[in-house]
């Protein structure tokens, strides 16, 4: 079953942020609330599922040793035509994803499903690729969002669940909080999968 | 031995070169919505920030340093305040703040229009939280009396900045007019 394998693949076996650890700059800076990283993950979603299927259908023309240089100028132009589209035909949509879009030029989950997937499939499994490893990203980047937010800010998707007495431990929402949480969950991912295995 | 060269290379021009013709396509476009849609913001701003006008009139002074455009606000044919926009370079490049001024040159409000700050750390300095402790200020008031966004320093001294850059910049308009 192919679609169940790329599913699966996209947000659980091969999950960009927990299991491929691919990405964490603009993920890690962008994650310090849910809201915040929901918008992130589906911007970076959509802009993988449309450059899949661009290089899947012109990696056949490409020469293998200028294929890394190839795949980026068509990311990097992609990713600007989107921006200049957002920014003239949806006000609403650019003002709260628009910041969102110069970081994914640079992550580099793009180019690594260019490479290990676009590059050696059709291009409709691509986009099915891309959209799972899209939803894969973007359940990564809101379960760390929700966790920063609520221990830092003490909101949960910006509405505020925690007593004010409740001390906020400030350093879960700077960058190595970050780090704290993706270690944490990292590592309850591998517990999970020892168990299973035993 | 040459081919091997030039296969390669012609690929990468051929590329680039589509890729950069799109862009530019992409670019001419947009530029009339784009703008348009820049003009739309700044006036609705300008109404969040001075629900009561009735009439802006961009007066076209001599502009400097950051201080990019300057617009006057009148209600039943009074003047009732300023509107300066600037644009101080903060962690990502420019931010444009609009900061409205009653007519003795006292902020009022301030609102960003754009920025490239690090969404999550740097955009909270463009937010009301951080901005609303502008209110009541006025002339070249003193920066450590504003408290900055924790792990956002450069991103909210730019916003500050921008704005007393504003602020000293009506004051000086406005009590130079006056004999």
């Amino acid at each position: 079953m192919k679609p169940l394998k790329i599913l699966l693949n996209g947000v659980w076996y091969e999950n960009p942020i927990f299991v491929q650890a691919i990405a964490l700059c603009p993920a890690l800076a962008v994650s310090t609330t849910a809201v915040n990283a929901i918008g992130m993950g589906l911007a970076t979603a959509v802009v993988l599922i449309f450059s899949n299927i661009t290089i899947s259908l012109v990696h056949r023309f490409i020469p293998n040793q200028v294929r890394i240089p190839c795949f980026i100028v068509i990311i990097a132009g992609f990713v600007t035509v989107l921006q200049f589209g957002l920014e003239a035909y949806f006000p609403a949509l650019n003002h709260s994803l628009g910041i969102f879009i110069p970081l994914i030029v640079v992550n580099c989950i793009l180019l690594a499903r260019a490479e290990s997937f676009a590059a050696s499939n059709n291009a409709l499994w691509s986009a099915a690729d891309g959209l799972c490893t899209g939803l894969g990203f973007t359940a990564a980047l809101t379960f760390i969002g929700a966790i920063r937010e609520f221990f830092g800010s003490g909101t949960f998707f910006g509405v505020s669940v925690l007593p004010a007495w409740f001390p906020l431990t400030v350093i879960i929402i700077l960058p190595p909080g970050a780090f704290f949480t993706l270690g944490a969950l990292i590592a309850g991912m591998n517990v999970i999968k020892k168990r299973r295995r035993a | 031995m040459l081919r091997e060269i030039l296969k390669p290379a012609a690929a990468l021009l051929i590329v680039t070169f589509i890729v950069t013709s799109l862009l530019g396509l992409t670019y001419w476009v947009t530029a009339e919505p784009i703008a348009e849609m820049r003009i739309k913001t700044e006036r609705e701003t300008v109404r969040r920030l001075m629900p009561e006008t009735e009439m802006m009139v961009d007066l076209q002074a001599e502009l400097t340093g950051i201080i990019q455009k300057k617009i006057a606000c009148y209600a039943d044919d009074i003047l009732i305040g300023y509107i300066i926009t600037a644009a101080p370079i903060g962690y990502g490049g420019p931010i444009e703040i609009m900061v409205a001024f009653d007519v003795n040159g006292v902020v009022r409000d301030a609102e960003v229009l754009r920025h490239k700050e690090t969404p999550g750390l740097g955009d909270d300095a463009v937010k009301h939280p951080f901005l609303g402790q502008f209110a009541g200020k006025s002339g070249r008031f003193a920066l450590g009396e504003i408290d900055t966004v924790t792990s956002a320093t450069v991103s909210s001294l730019a916003v500050a900045e921008g704005i007393r850059a504003a602020s000293a910049y009506i004051d000086e308009f406005i009590w130079g007019q006056k004999p």
